[in-house]
């Protein structure tokens, strides 16, 4: 078993698709914790598809499709966080078109692209196997970088989705820490988005941080339960579809969300419990 | 410390509160008091600067001070997972310090737990508590930086009577003794009473404001809730009640 894993990582293309799965895997995993705790889960369903539109656009003009999908993530953020409470559409409404409008114009403009079918469409379908080592890279900056605003900023940027009104009357500017998680989501969406596809992105956005919110009611745990989760379903998922000829970016997005499933009735057992003491 | 000259308040193109005039004062006590959607949250959030006034000036004197807000229980989303400890430290980190794994506990959270008497809750999570026993941890997560002002916006809507007692006694309390400028937004004009100093009455999209007692008239009251009420003074605290609510409604309250 251990050699047929070593065999299997010693092929360049494994070792790029496992970097991006643990970096970007992990580095969404925890951001999702966020997405959740603050209940804008629409929000993290709807920037795929606008990163995705950022990716196309990105293809089309033959610019860095990072660079587009950066884009096309920091746009849709702005975009959906406008609304507010002067329009008469709520805020979920304009996620919905958001959703709607990003993916169909993406695929419009893919048509249009003159890049190769199968180089464009990857970034809906995903296709893991064909990172390249500068994805890898991109991953780990992304990975890294947020990790350091975190460390940094972590009460504020806690404080600040716990308590918004609070937090301005002590000061703070919320736009600016709500600005820079928001930075931390678009750029790990637009990195696993480049090579894994929306559909895993979206998986290690909800899935991973959904199994330790199920599971546990302390911060720390939470978010080092996600990452861990987050990691493994990357690896477990690539191993997997290696070993089965399977497509990469599903299997990692279905091991994402297969731990909710083992997870719930341990949650229904301990609620049990709890309500019989 | 504060003045509101001539403010008027809205949203959406509409007036909620006009031509408020209003000066609080360093070590001032007052509560705003008015039925449900008379625009008390709104005056509050106006004097936090969260609301910007359509007319008029709303100004702090010398300096904004520091600022302690309650919020209603309801506000704060349970879904965060967080201890009783952890949302004081947090508070305290985001002002002082903005990193959170720093090991050194501030001695300052045992403080306002044990000043707030819930050393017990602290590892508790916010889900697991009583809308009495959160307000008691919102309380102290304002008072956590030692503010100049308090406000707190009805502090007692999800909590029984005996519990909201014990709480206004307690803002009572801070008020005395550390001398806390309190502003407390509530619609509940008899507990507040014999514990505010100054009394505002907000009604028909006006701010009726002077000393509790002044304010404190059957003649005052009729007058601006625009029905018969009541005032009567048992053992130098007033007693409120409103003679006939309405006869249309079919019920009278004696």
């Amino acid at each position: 078993m251990f050699d047929t894993l070593i065999e299997m990582y010693s092929f360049a293309f494994m070792q790029h698709a496992l970097a991006v799965g643990v970096f970007g895997g992990g580095l969404l995993a925890f951001l999702g914790v966020f997405v959740h705790l603050r209940r804008i889960v629409f929000l993290g369903a709807a920037l795929p598809q606008i990163v995705a539109l950022g990716i196309a656009a990105a293809m089309l003009a033959s610019i860095n499709p990072v660079l587009g999908a950066l884009i096309g993530g920091i746009a849709g953020i702005l975009l959906l966080s406008v609304p507010g409470k002067k329009s008469y559409l709520p805020t979920s409404g304009w996620i919905g078109v958001a959703y709607a409008a990003g993916s169909s114009i993406a695929v419009i403009l893919v048509a249009l692209s003159p890049s190769p079918d199968g180089t464009v469409l990857r970034f809906f379908t995903g296709d893991i196997l064909g990172t390249t080592r500068l994805d890898a890279i991109y991953a780990f900056w992304a990975a890294i970088g947020t990790a350091i605003i975190f460390r940094l900023f972590w009460s504020r940027i806690v404080l600040t989705g716990f308590d918004p009104v609070m937090s301005r009357t002590l000061g703070i500017r919320v736009h600016l820490w709500n600005a820079l998680l928001f930075l931390c989501l678009g750029s790990g969406l637009a990195v696993v988005m480049n090579t894994a596809g929306g559909m895993l992105a979206f998986s290690m956005l909800v899935g991973p941080p959904a199994v330790a919110i199920l599971l546990f009611r302390s911060f720390r745990a939470i978010v080092i339960t996600a990452i861990l989760t987050g990691v493994l379903a990357a690896f477990s998922g690539l191993t997997i579809s290696f070993i089965h000829d399977l497509p990469g970016g599903p299997s990692m997005a279905t091991a994402a969300l297969v731990p909710i499933i083992l997870v719930i009735p341990i949650k229904l057992i301990r609620t049990l419990k709890y309500r019989r003491s | 410390m504060l003045t509101f000259a001539k403010v008027t308040l809205g949203y959406n193109g509409r007036h909620v509160l006009e031509d408020i005039n209003l000066v609080v004062n360093k070590g001032d006590f007052i509560g705003l008091v008015g039925p449900n959607g008379a625009g008390k949250s709104t005056l509050m959030k106006a004097m936090l600067g969260l609301v910007k006034p359509r007319a008029g000036s709303i100004s702090w004197r010398p300096d904004i001070p520091k600022i302690g807000y309650v919020p209603q229980s309801e506000h704060i989303d349970p879904i965060w997972p967080m201890r009783v400890r952890d949302v004081l430290h947090l508070t305290l980190c985001s002002l002082e310090r903005p990193h959170f794994f720093h090991k050194k506990e501030h001695s300052r959270v045992r403080q306002v737990m044990e000043m707030i008497a819930i050393e017990s809750l602290a590892n508790r999570t916010l889900d697991t508590l009583s809308g009495g026993e959160l307000q008691r941890v919102l309380l102290a997560r304002a008072l956590i930086i030692e503010p100049d002002v308090l406000f707190l916006d009805e502090p007692t809507a999800a909590m029984d009577l005996v519990a909201t007692r014990k709480f206004l006694s307690m803002i009572s309390d801070l008020h005395r003794d550390h001398g806390i400028t309190v502003v407390i937004v509530t619609h509940d004009l008899q507990s507040l009473a014999h514990r505010a100093e100054y009394l505002g009455i907000i009604a028909n999209g006006k701010l009726y404001f002077d000393q509790t007692d002044t304010m404190l008239t059957s003649g005052n009251l009729t007058e601006i809730y625009g029905q018969p009420m009541t005032v009567r003074k048992v053992d130098g605290r007033a007693l409120i009640w409103a003679d006939e609510i309405t006869e249309k409604a079919g019920f009278r309250h004696v």
